[in-house]
C-alpha cells in the first residue's frame, strides 16, 4: 500500500468500512466471532444491494477491502501509540518474545511494525505481501485469498510460508536494532 | 558489498528457502554448503530464513482484528511478562479466550522447562467453581494419553485466581498442518483417527471436551496430534454437571463446531464431542465447514442449530482438491459413499443417532481406510457387494465368471438331457460340486457382513487362501468336488493377477480330472481352458494355443462349441491368435464366442462386451473400419447405459478407439469429436501425464494433423509431449514419439528451424536411449532429414537418410514400402546435392521395393520414383550442357 495512489474504489470502501470498523473497535465486544471477514462480507452485500459499488468483481472488491482494512487498523494502532507517548512517532520497538507469540503485550506496536515490514516485503515479493494483507487484514481463508490473487492454493501456501518467515525475521531484526 | 540484500535474487532465495525447509536438516545443511561456494550471501540469506522458520509458532495466525481485539479490553488478568506465579515465571501471553488468558511460562528454577499456564477470567471464580476446579483437576491429572496435552499442575494465584499448568505444545492447527503439506484424504483420515482415539480415551473417563475445533488440535512438527484443553470447559463452567448454561453464552463456545444440543442449551454428553469431531472431519476433508449459518453471530448459529449437514462430496472445490493433492472429481469420488455417510452419521442432530462413541467413529474410519464395509452404511446386500467389488475388482470379475460358469454348466446339462448314463452320473455330481462352489462364493460375501463376524478378518484373498487350504482337507473323498474347487480357485488367482499361485491349483485340477475321466471330457476341457490362459499370461503363446485347441476339441466332441463354457476357450484362443498375428482365425473364434454370449447372456452383458471389444480391436488391426466402428458403437451404447448415459473411463476408452477407427476412415471431424470427448473424461479423472491421457491427446493431434490443422496439431502434440516428459522423462519412447509428431506439424507449418532443432535434440536422446532397430529411431531420422532438406542442407540430409536406410534395412521385418519411402527421400537429398548417380541408385532401389506392394501405394510411390528419375535425367542434361 503506497500512500497517494489510492483510487476511487479505495476511498469509497474506506468510508464504508471505517464507519463499521470504528464502531466495532470502540465497542467492547465479549465475543470476537465477528471478524474482519464478516465486516468485509457485510460491506460487499450492502454495496451489492445499494448498487453503489464500482467494483468490477468480488475479487477486486476483496483486494481493495484488504488494503482498506490494513489502513484502518494500522492507523488506529498508530494513533493509540501516539496517544500513549504523547504524540510523535517513535521508532517501533518490539519485544521478540511478543512476536513469537503472535500477539504481544503491545498489539499496537506489533501492527505498526508489521505494516512497516510489509512495505519492505512488497518490494521483495509483491504477491506474498498482498497475500498477508488478504489473510491477516481482511481475514480471508487461504483458499479465498488464493482466488483473489489468481494463484493455486498450493502456491498461496508457499507464499504464505515465505512471507511469515520473512516478516518475522524482518520485524525481529528491526525490533532489536 | 555495503548493500548485499539489494542485489540478492529474491525469487531464487524464496525458491531455495521453500525447497530446503522440506528437507532433512542434514541434507539442507549440505545444500547450503554447496550454495555458499556459489554465493555466500545467497547461502546466508537462505540460512537465516531457515533459522527464522522454526521459531514462529502462532505468528500471523488469526487476523489483525483479532490481535487488536484481544487487547482492546482492559487486561482482565492484570498479568505481565516476568511475573512469578507459583513456581513459574510468565514469558508472554499466547492467547486470550472467553475463559481467560493463556501464557507461556517456564519453571523458575529451570528456564528450559516451558509450560502453558491457563488463567480463569476474573468474575468467574466463585467458590463453587473453585471446588469443582479442584475436583476436575485431580481427575485430569490422572489421565495421560500421548495425544492429549497433559495437565501437569494447577494452582491458585496470590489473589485467589486458579490456573492450570499444561504441557506446552508447539505446532500448527490440524487443518493448517494438513493443508501446508497437501496431505491426501487417506493421510488426513489417519491423523484424524488418532484424534478420535484420544477423545475416546478421555471419554472413557467421562471427561468431555466440549470445545473441540481444529485450533484445539495441534500437530507437532513430528506429526503427532495433540488435543488441547481437554475437560477445561467444564472446569471453567460455574455449575458443572451435564447442563451448564453459562457455557452456552458467547465467548465460551465456538458456535462453528458446537453441537445442536450445545447451541440450544440442552444437556451435553460425550456425543457432543462426536458431533464436533464430525464438523472438524468435514472441514479436514473439504476445506470448508458444513454450516454457513454458524459462521456469524451466536444468535444466528442458534437459529441454525437444526440445519441438516450437506454431503462432503457435494461441496468440494478444485482448490480444495489441489490442497489434497488431487483433482476435484477424484476427491469427490473419494468422498462419495462411505465418507459422506460417516461424516453425516457423526453430524446427526439427535445425539442418540450419532456414533455411539468417538471410538466407533474411529473404527468406522479405520474400516474405510482398509476398504472394509463401514458400519454407518448399514448392511444392504447391494452395498456389501459393491464394496467387496471395489476392494477386489479382479476377484469379483473372477467370481462372476465362476458364477457364470455355473449357469453355463446348467444350461449345458439341460441341453444334454439324453447323454449317456456315465455322463448323467457326472452331471449329477457336477451339480453337487458346483453347488459347493456357489456356497463357497456366497460364503465369501456373507462373511463380509459386519454383523456376521469380525470384519477385521475379512480379506477376500485370505478367504480364497482359506478355501485352497480346505481343499487339502477331507472333502468326503469326492475327487470331483476337489477338482472343481481347485479349478475355481485357480481361476480366481489367475484373475487376481497371481499366476504363480494359480499354477499349482490349475495343474492339480487338470491332473485330477485327467485321472478321473477319459478324454474327451467336458471336465477336462473346462480345466484346460484356464491352464491355457495361464500360459498366455506367461507369454508362452505356442503352448497356450495348443492347450486351448485341445480344450476346444474336447468341447466339440462332447457338449459342442455352442455354449458358455466353450466360449471362454474360444475367446482365449482368439486372444492368443491375435497376439500371434493370426488375425483371420482369431476373428472366427471371437465371432463364435460373441454369438454364444449374445444368445445366452444378452447383447449388453459385460461378458458379451468384453468379447465384442476384443473383436473390435481385431477388426481395427485388420483395417475393417466399418465393422470395427459398428462393434465399438454397440459397446459404447451398452457402457453408457451402465454409466447412466454419461461418460466414464470405460466409455473414454471406447471413444478413444472409436476415434481411431473414424480417423482411419477419413472422418476427421467425427474422429476429433470422439477424441475430444475421451480427452474430457480422461483429463477429469486421470492425473496429468497419465499415459492414456497422452495417448488421447496424441490421437486428437493426429486427427487435426490429418485434417490439415497443423497449428492445432502442433499445440496438442506439444502439450502431450511436455506432460509425458514430466512423467516418464525426456528420453522415453513416448516423449520422443510425441516430439517427432510435433516436429512434423511444425514442418508442415514451415517452421523449419523449430522443427529441426526439436528433432536434432530428440534424435540425440534417442541415439543413446532407444535401441537400434526401433522404428522410432528411423522415424526421427527421416523427419530430421526432411527438416534439413527444407533448410536446404542436403549434405546433412543425405547422411541422416543414409543412416535411416542402413538401420531400417538391418531389421528382419522391414516393410518394403517404408524402405521405399526412405530411399525416395535419400534420392531427393542426392538430387539436391547434384549427385545424379547416387540419386539414381536410391530411386531404383525404391522401385525394387515396390514390387508386390498394394496397387494404390505402388502407384503413388511409383510416380515419385518416376519423378525422381526425371530429375536425375535433368541433372545429367544440365551437367552435359555445362560440360559441353
Amino acid at each position: 500500500m503506497t500512500p497517494g495512489v489510492e483510487d476511487t474504489d479505495f476511498l469509497l470502501l474506506y468510508r464504508e468500512l471505517r464507519g463499521l470498523a470504528e464502531g466495532y473497535l470502540r465497542r467492547e465486544r465479549p465475543d470476537h466471532t465477528l471478524q474482519a471477514t464478516a465486516l468485509v462480507h457485510e460491506t460487499w452485500e450492502r454495496l451489492e444491494r445499494s448498487g453503489s459499488g464500482g467494483f468490477q468483481d468480488r475479487h477486486h472488491f476483496l483486494a481493495t477491502a484488504a488494503r482498506v482494512m490494513r489502513r484502518i487498523l494500522v492507523d488506529y494502532a498508530r494513533s493509540r501509540r501516539a496517544a500513549k507517548r504523547g504524540g510523535g512517532r517513535a521508532r517501533v520497538r518490539v519485544d521478540v518474545h511478543d512476536l513469537a507469540a503472535s500477539q504481544g503485550t503491545d498489539p499496537d506496536a506489533y501492527l505498526v511494525a508489521l505494516d512497516e515490514a510489509l512495505v519492505r516485503l512488497d518490494r521483495v515479493d509483491h504477491r506474498a505481501a498482498r497475500l498477508v494483507e488478504l489473510r491477516f487484514f481482511a481475514g480471508l481463508s487461504m483458499e479465498e485469498a488464493a482466488g483473489v490473487l489468481d494463484v493455486s492454493p498450493a502456491t498461496a501456501h508457499r507464499d504464505w510460508a515465505f512471507a511469515r518467515t520473512w516478516l518475522h525475521r524482518e520485524i525481529t531484526r528491526h525490533g532489536e536494532s | 558489498m555495503s548493500e548485499p540484500r539489494e542485489v540478492l535474487d529474491w525469487e531464487r532465495v524464496k525458491a531455495l528457502f521453500l525447497e530446503l525447509r522440506e528437507l532433512a536438516p542434514e541434507t539442507a545443511a549440505t545444500r547450503l554448503d554447496e550454495l555458499a561456494a556459489e554465493s555466500s550471501e545467497l547461502a546466508d540469506e537462505v540460512r537465516s530464513l531457515l533459522q527464522a522458520d522454526g521459531a514462529l509458532p502462532g505468528f500471523l495466525h488469526g487476523t489483525a482484528e483479532e490481535a487488536l481485539g484481544a487487547f482492546l479490553r482492559p487486561d482482565p488478568d492484570l498479568l505481565h511478562p516476568g511475573q512469578e506465579v507459583g513456581r513459574y515465571v510468565l514469558e508472554c501471553r499466547i492467547g486470550t479466550g472467553g475463559m481467560g488468558s493463556v501464557w507461556k511460562a517456564h519453571l523458575r528454577d529451570d528456564p528450559e522447562r516451558v509450560f502453558a499456564l491457563k488463567f480463569i477470567r476474573r468474575g468467574l471464580d466463585t467458590a463453587i467453581m473453585l471446588r469443582r476446579f479442584a475436583q476436575e483437576q485431580r481427575t485430569l491429572a490422572l489421565l495421560n494419553h500421548p495425544n492429549v496435552a497433559a495437565l501437569v499442575d494447577a494452582g491458585v494465584t496470590a489473589d485467589d485466581r486458579p490456573y492450570l499448568v499444561m504441557e506446552y505444545i508447539e505446532g500448527a492447527s490440524l487443518v493448517e498442518w494438513c493443508d501446508e503439506r497437501r496431505l491426501g484424504v487417506r493421510d488426513r483420515l489417519r491423523l484424524f483417527v488418532q484424534v478420535c482415539e484420544a477423545v475416546h480415551f478421555m471419554h472413557r473417563s467421562l471427561v468431555v471436551h466440549r470445545d473441540l475445533k481444529p485450533s484445539n488440535v495441534l500437530v507437532t512438527r513430528d506429526g503427532v496430534p495433540k488435543l488441547l484443553d481437554f475437560g477445561v470447559a467444564k472446569m471453567f463452567s460455574a455449575e458443572g454437571g451435564a447442563t451448564a448454561p453459562t457455557e452456552l453464552g458467547p465467548g465460551l463456545l465456538t458456535p462453528r463446531y458446537a453441537s445442536p444440543e450445545q447451541l440450544r442449551g440442552l444437556p451435553v454428553s460425550t456425543s457432543s464431542d462426536v458431533y464436533s469431531l464430525g464438523v472438524v472431519l468435514f472441514e479436514l476433508l473439504t476445506g470448508r465447514r458444513p454450516f454457513p449459518r454458524r459462521e456469524g453471530s451466536f444468535e444466528e448459529a442458534r437459529q441454525g442449530a437444526l440445519d441438516p449437514p450437506p454431503r462432503p462430496s457435494q461441496v468440494v472445490t478444485e482448490a480444495a482438491a489441489e490442497l489434497r493433492g488431487t483433482k476435484r472429481d477424484l476427491l469427490r469420488r473419494q468422498l462419495r459413499g462411505d465418507l459422506d455417510t460417516i461424516v453425516q452419521t457423526a453430524l446427526r442432530i439427535e445425539p442418540e443417532r450419532r456414533y455411539a462413541s468417538a471410538g466407533h467413529f474411529a473404527e468406522d474410519l479405520e474400516r474405510h481406510l482398509q476398504g472394509q464395509p463401514v458400519v454407518a452404511r448399514g448392511d444392504s446386500l447391494g452395498y456389501l457387494t459393491a464394496k467387496w467389488a471395489r476392494r477386489n475388482a479382479h476377484l469379483v470379475v473372477a467370481a462372476l465368471l465362476v458364477l457364470l460358469t455355473v449357469a453355463g454348466a446348467f444350461v449345458g446339462i439341460a441341453r444334454q438331457a439324453r447323454i449317456a448314463r456315465e455322463e448323467a452320473d457326472f452331471a449329477r455330481r457336477q451339480s453337487d460340486s458346483l453347488n459347493q462352489v456357489v456356497d463357497l462364493l456366497v460364503g465369501l460375501f456373507e462373511s463380509s457382513d459386519p454383523g456376521a463376524g469380525n470384519p477385521q478378518d475379512l480379506r477376500a484373498r485370505d478367504l480364497v487362501e482359506h478355501g485352497a487350504e480346505l481343499l487339502r482337507g477331507d472333502l468326503g473323498g469326492n475327487e470331483a468336488v476337489r477338482a472343481t474347487l481347485l479349478n475355481a480357485l485357480g481361476r480366481v488367482f489367475l484373475n487376481l493377477g497371481l499366476p504363480d499361485r494359480a499354477e499349482r491349483l490349475l495343474r492339480d485340477s487338470l491332473e485330477l480330472r485327467r485321472r478321473t475321466y477319459d478324454e474327451p471330457h467336458p471336465q477336462i476341457a473346462e480345466a484346460l481352458e484356464p491352464w491355457g490362459e495361464l500360459l498366455r499370461a506367461r507369454g508362452r503363446l505356442a503352448e497356450a494355443e495348443e492347450v486351448l485347441r485341445d480344450a476346444l476339441r474336447q468341447w466339440e466332441a462332447t457338449w459342442g462349441l455352442d455354449h458358455l463354457q466353450a466360449s471362454r476357450a474360444e475367446n482365449a484362443l482368439g486372444l492368443v491368435l491375435m497376439e500371434e498375428g493370426e488375425l483371420g482365425e482369431a476373428e472366427q473364434w471371437f465371432q463364435r464366442a460373441l454369438e454364444v454370449r449374445r444368445r445366452e447372456l444378452g447383447p449388453d452383458h459385460p461378458s458379451t462386451l468384453v468379447v465384442q471389444g476384443n473383436l473390435a480391436s481385431l477388426l481395427y488391426q485388420r483395417r475393417r473400419w466399418a465393422e470395427a466402428e459398428a462393434a465399438l458403437r454397440s459397446v459404447l451404447a451398452a457402457q453408457r447405459a451402465v454409466a447412466d448415459g454419461g461418460d466414464d473411463l470405460h466409455t473414454a476408452n471406447t471413444l478413444n478407439n472409436l476415434g481411431l477407427v473414424l480417423m482411419e476412415q477419413g472422418r476427421l471431424a467425427e474422429a476429433e469429436e470422439s477424441f475430444r470427448k475421451a480427452l474430457d473424461v480422461r483429463q477429469r479423472l486421470l492425473e496429468r501425464g497419465h499415459p492414456d491421457l497422452a495417448a488421447t491427446r496424441n490421437n486428437l493431434a493426429v486427427a487435426r494433423y490429418r485434417a490439415g490443422d497443423y497449428s492445432g496439431a502442433a499445440t496438442a502434440f506439444h502439450e502431450a509431449a511436455a506432460a509425458t516428459a514430466e512423467r516418464l522423462g525426456d528420453d522415453h519412447l513416448a516423449t520422443l514419439l510425441l516430439q517427432l509428431n510435433e516436429a512434423r506439424s511444425l514442418l508442415r507449418l514451415g517452421r523449419t528451424w523449430e522443427a529441426r532443432s526439436l528433432l536434432a535434440q530428440a534424435w540425440e536422446r534417442a541415439r543413446r536411449s532407444v535401441p537400434e532397430g526401433n522404428a522410432v529411431r528411423v522415424d526421427l531420422l527421416q523427419a530430421l532429414g526432411l527438416a534439413y532438406l527444407a533448410e536446404e542442407r542436403p549434405r546433412s540430409a543425405e547422411s541422416v537418410f543414409e543412416r535411416a536406410v542402413r538401420e531400417y534395412e538391418a531389421q528382419d521385418d522391414a516393410d518394403p514400402v517404408r524402405l521405399a519411402r526412405l530411399l525416395l527421400d535419400l534420392g531427393q537429398a542426392r538430387v539436391d546435392l547434384g549427385d545424379a548417380g547416387g540419386a539414381e541408385t536410391a530411386f531404383r532401389g525404391a522401385r525394387e521395393q515396390l514390387v508386390g506392394a498394394e496397387v494404390e501405394v505402388a502407384d503413388e510411390l511409383g510416380a515419385r520414383v518416376a519423378d525422381g528419375l526425371a530429375q536425375v535425367e535433368q541433372l545429367r542434361a544440365a551437367g552435359r550442357s555445362v560440360g559441353g
